[in-house]
């Protein structure tokens, strides 16, 4: 064959296998899910899914401490072209975002009777189930149990100051705890709050799991992070405690933030991701979290080891997710002009 | 096929792959839907933009970037005129491996210079433990990224320095003049130092990586912060124009003034090697030392608290991502493999034209978050979308100029006398491609495609915004690592890469003996 | 009648005038040298007769047939004309046999007719750099040759060689002149090239043609004006 015809040929192979990698049809037995929730947890019980049902589960991992674009904004862009078909959300503030911006579609799983009205969206947009708290873990060797914060307003104890660090008030389950503020205690004494808390040089880290490596270091003597980062920490033995804060009869309480799994408006493959919902939804699923990575049950029929702490035990900050969805820009605004200069 | 169907189609590639995704982001602020956006939104948009918060932050960005530049250039040049016209031994070796830290990201230094001077650091266990180096400042992000960076700033002040006429320089000498260096070779490598200092003020400008792990919050973090935090991606493309209008401001009268004149040279003859700076031995003592203190700070030290920091988990790790490392080479092979290719045509067609400048400098000064949003705009409703091959196509955007580079000195080397005795014989571009072009530069073009390789193996800024759905990088996994503070297995699959970057770097340098 | 037409060929080279108004005939199968001084723009009328230059305006006409002008362009692979270039510009990854193959079929019994004609048989499987330099002329002779085109521009393909290099090549090009009834045309700044060489010579200076005539003719014009 002549030399140019042969390499056109190439070229034209080649293109035909771009073209199929692009073109060829989404398989049937599949069900694509964005998770946000940590991969080391969350890909087990995709496994498990898949192993059970036969469904291909093709998943998009993100993690809720990095400032990239993340599943959200992708979700948001992909609105007119879904590419997924659940989302699994490991907090509620941002399905409400999607909620808003006509992203989801509404299923009412039948294996979510039997989770509490206040943590589920009412038209069944989003579900919430296995959740993690906001609480404070100290060294035990800079701080003894007496003198151990208990409330957030001990961040800006000028006792503490330049001791004490919070994961990223912009991002993830920090951000929502930022929000959860300015709807519980009104703009103006969040904001003060955390003037204050800039004024005791609090530090300001990337991720819960980075505070709880700076208090184990000892490095913060006690910062803000979640249950699961916290509990890998109490898990290996390491001199820290845990506290939920704010649990007394005048304070504000704790923030809780379950993990919601939704469906995607238009999804490509609305079957399977029925499925795949009502898979996540079932007790078997939060006892894995529970026993795993240490999340609380929501479900009444869910049985949690002895370790974890019941939900209903832990008094929880008094306002609806949609009253924190409502600040969630006002708070960030003020984050990003006060700690971001 | 003949030479101008290839030119046709090289132009049109170039216009769809790195022209269009801007084109697409001026409209989707300006014209959105075909409609003109109302004024006054606009206006309010840019009026809330120009608080005096968000000034600093640029100003602040735009110094880190110019001091990085600055210092780059400075090193590039003095590692280039040691290398180039002094007598010191093997300059080759050493201008292969002080070349390395330009493959190895950016972040891996900060990690593992954060592990060496922490709080808890190496640094500071091993002298007084009362020493507490805070690292986390905008000194030490100008100081990493210039470890990062002064290697290509070398690399391009060599092209200069190789291709000065040995007369010009000669004749200066028997003047006795002790300006030869002020008044005589950096006149004559101006483009290139002006070349240098924009690649790696772009480069700079552009990382966001980096900044993040040291806590400094830079532009590109709030071009992110609209998108991650605020979810406004409208908002975040008009963050990025401020720093549009001043790359092509600056692209601009880039190209105007080296209008006629060339930073990648175009000269068909290069000259040998020529040495006249002679030094005493003490003294290249001290230039030996210069240099490994160099390589110590930029891959002894990191090397080192990988090692340190990985625990030796490198099975574990490695088994735990192979999914994500095959995918890896798969896309970065077939990725850096229709760069080198593209990168040939853009130089063939365009080294007599002073538009290959605006070509290799335009994509470099675009931040990897503008490249993003832009591309999701353009192909979120097409088949592209959700496919590697949206992920191919950011990356030929990304890289494509570092291939040009890299290629342009094996290119120039080829006398235009071997291209035109075979077209006046056929007209079959491919053939002639085939036969005499590929065979005579193909040390470029493997030097090119190791390079880029590397380059996609360890982008991360994009890979996270345009990646399918149950597809995953090596360099995206040791960045979630990173976040979830699994230090060990972030050192490991960090040495792992640096491994096979080296590795693949090494061979090149064997196999063909070519050096940069 | 002329082989080789040049029609008020006009060439710039950043904006000034390397070729001005240049008119000239070359008859079939004569010698005809360009002498002139170095940048006077011989090597440039080469080009452009080969196509590997355009030309601002004027045309060129070979074998009666348009090859370009200021609307037209023949590309070089379609002019049939072969090129010597100053620096031979053979192919150093490239074999003598793999230089033949590159414009001949593979097998084709016309690359050993050439190789024998020049006596090159047995650097067959060697490359350029294990030649001489007479060896190397001739494998550029070969490979122009091989494109069995009755044209041959050379471009002062003497320069780099010693006088008796130069005389061996001279009569090799004679010969194949003779038996392929070449046309020759030969840029030189060499007067002693011109003399023993050429039929006809075009003085050239700064870019025009002073005048055109037999060799002795131009020889005593310069000789006179020194």
């Amino acid at each position: 064959m002549e030399f140019d015809k042969r390499l056109v040929l190439i070229f034209l192979i080649f293109i035909l296998g771009i073209s199929i990698l692009v073109f060829t049809k989404k398989e049937e037995d599949v069900v694509v899910v964005y998770v946000a929730h940590d991969q080391d947890y969350s890909e087990p019980i995709l496994q498990e899914f898949e192993n059970i049902t036969g469904i291909k589960v093709k998943a998009m991992y993100d993690t809720e401490a990095t400032k990239t674009v993340g599943l959200v904004n992708r979700l948001i862009a992909e609105k007119n072209n879904p590419q997924a078909d659940v989302f699994w959300n490991n907090e509620v503030m941002r399905s409400v975002l999607l909620k808003k911006n006509d992203v989801l579609q509404s299923y009412c799983s039948p294996n979510s009777n039997d989770i509490p009205s206040i943590q589920k969206d009412k038209d069944c947009y989003w579900t919430g189930f296995a959740a993690r708290a906001r609480v404070i873990l100290y060294n035990t060797e800079k701080i003894s149990e007496q003198e151990s914060p208990k409330s957030l307003y001990d961040f800006i104890n000028s006792r503490w100051k330049g001791k004490a660090c919070i994961s990223n008030p912009l991002i993830g389950s920090g951000s929502g705890l930022t929000a959860a503020l300015f709807a519980s205690l009104g703009d103006k004494e969040a904001k003060e709050l955390f003037l204050k808390m800039k004024e005791n040089d609090i530090h300001v880290l990337e991720s819960p799991s980075m505070v709880r490596d700076q208090v184990l270091a000892g490095e913060c003597w006690f910062g803000s992070t979640d249950t699961d980062d916290a509990y890998d920490a109490l898990a290996a033995k390491k001199p820290v405690k845990m506290i939920f804060p704010d649990q007394g009869e005048n304070q504000i309480g704790d923030f809780i933030i379950p993990n919601s799994v939704m469906m995607i408006s238009k999804a490509p493959h609305q079957e399977n991701a029925k499925k795949l919902i009502d898979f996540i939804l079932s007790a078997h699923v939060e006892e894995e979290l529970a026993q795993s990575a240490l999340q609380m049950p929501l479900k009444a029929s869910s049985k949690a080891p002895e370790n974890v702490p019941k939900i209903e035990k832990i008094k929880s900050m008094n306002v609806s997710y949609e009253e924190i969805y409502n600040k969630l820009n006002v708070s960030n605004q003020f984050i990003q002009e006060t700690f971001l200069t | 096929m003949k030479e101008n169907h290839f030119k046709i189609l090289t132009i049109f590639i170039v216009f769809l792959l790195v022209f269009l995704p801007f084109i697409n982001l001026f409209m989707y602020v300006f014209f959105l839907n075909f409609q003109l956006s109302n004024i006054e939104d606009l206006w309010n948009f840019v009026a809330f933009s120009l608080d005096k918060r968000l000034v600093n932050i640029f100003l602040r960005t735009i110094v880190i970037g110019s001091l990085t530049a600055t210092f780059s250039i400075i090193l590039g040049f003095a590692l280039a005129y040691l290398l180039e016209f002094v007598n010191i031994k093997h300059p080759n070796i050493w201008r292969a491996v002080l070349f390395t830290p330009f493959l190895i990201p950016a972040y891996f230094f900060v990690f593992s210079w954060l592990g060496f001077l922490g709080k808890r650091g190496t640094f500071t266990s091993i002298t007084f433990q009362n020493i507490q180096i805070d690292v986390y400042n905008p000194a030490f992000l100008i100081f990493f990224l210039t470890l990062s960076f002064f290697p290509i700033a070398m690399f391009i002040i060599s092209l200069g320095l190789k291709n000065i006429n040995m007369n010009l320089i000669d004749a200066g000498r028997l003047s006795k003049s002790k300006k030869v260096l002020k008044k005589i070779i950096l006149p004559l490598i101006k483009p290139h130092l002006i070349a240098s200092f924009f690649i790696v003020f772009s480069l700079t400008v552009s990382d966001y990586t980096t900044s993040s792990f040291l806590r400094i919050n830079t532009y590109q973090g709030e071009i992110f912060d609209q998108l991650a935090v605020f979810y406004n991606t409208k908002m975040a493309t008009i963050y990025s124009i401020p720093l549009l209008l001043f790359s092509f401001g600056v692209s601009f009268c880039f190209y105007y003034y080296l209008k006629g004149k060339r930073f990648v040279t175009i000269s068909g003859m290069s000259r040998k090697k020529v040495i006249f700076v002679k030094l005493k031995n003490y003294e290249k003592v001290l230039v030996y030392t210069f240099f490994l203190s160099l390589l110590l700070f930029s891959l002894g030290i990191p090397i080192l608290m990988l090692f340190i920091e990985s625990e030796f988990q490198f099975s574990t790790a490695l088994l735990a991502t192979k999914n994500e490392l095959i995918s890896s080479l798969v896309i970065g092979g077939v990725s850096s493999l229709l760069i080198t290719i593209l990168g040939f045509f853009i130089f063939h067609f365009f080294k007599e034209n002073n538009l290959l400048n605006l070509i290799i400098i335009f994509p470099l000064t675009i931040p990897a978050t503008v490249i993003g949003i832009s591309l999701i705009d353009l192909y979120s409703t097409t088949p592209i979308y959700g496919n590697v091959v949206l992920l191919i196509i950011c990356y030929i955007t990304r890289f494509l100029p570092f291939s040009i580079l890299i290629l342009s000195p094996f290119l120039t080397q080829l006398s235009q006398n071997l291209e035109e005795s075979a077209k006046l014989s056929t007209g079959n571009f491919l053939k002639i491609f085939w036969k005499i072009l590929l065979p005579l530069s193909k040390g470029g073009f493997v030097l090119s495609f190791i390079i880029v390789f590397i380059l996609c193996l360890t982008e991360i800024s994009i890979t996270q915004m345009l990646a399918p759905a149950g597809f995953q990088t090596l360099a995206m996994r040791i960045d979630t690592l990173m976040h979830y503070a699994n230090y060990s297995f972030v050192a490991s699959l960090s040495l792992i890469l640096l491994i096979l970057i080296i590795f693949l770097y090494s061979i090149y340098i064997i196999v063909y003996g070519e050096i940069l | 009648m002329s082989y080789i037409t040049l029609e008020g060929i006009s060439k710039k080279f950043t904006g000034r005038f390397v070729l001005e108004n240049v008119n000239l005939e070359i008859k079939k199968g004569e010698i005809f040298g360009l002498f002139g001084p170095s940048g006077c723009g011989k090597t440039t009328l080469l080009r452009i007769i080969a196509g590997l230059e355009r030309l601002e305006d004027g045309k060129v006409v070979l074998r009666s047939k348009e090859v370009c002008s200021r609307t037209t362009f023949l590309p070089p692979e379609e002019r049939n004309v072969s090129f010597i270039f100053q620096d031979l510009a053979l192919w150093p990854h490239m074999t003598v046999r793999e230089h033949l193959e590159f414009i001949l079929d593979k097998n084709s019994d016309e690359i050993e007719k050439i190789l024998k004609t020049l006596e090159m048989e047995k650097h067959i499987n060697s490359l350029p750099e294990q030649l001489s330099g007479g060896e190397k002329q001739r494998l550029a002779i070969a490979r122009s040759l091989a494109q069995n085109s009755d044209i041959l521009l050379l471009d002062e393909p003497f320069s780099s060689v010693d006088f008796n290099m130069k005389e061996k090549t001279k009569e090799v090009l004679l010969n194949l002149k003779k038996e392929y009834g070449l046309t020759f045309v030969y840029v030189t700044h060499d007067v002693f090239d011109i003399i023993d060489f050429c039929d006809r010579v075009a003085e050239m200076k700064d870019g025009r043609i002073l005048k055109v005539g037999k060799p002795k003719d131009i020889v005593k014009r310069i000789v006179s004006k020194i």
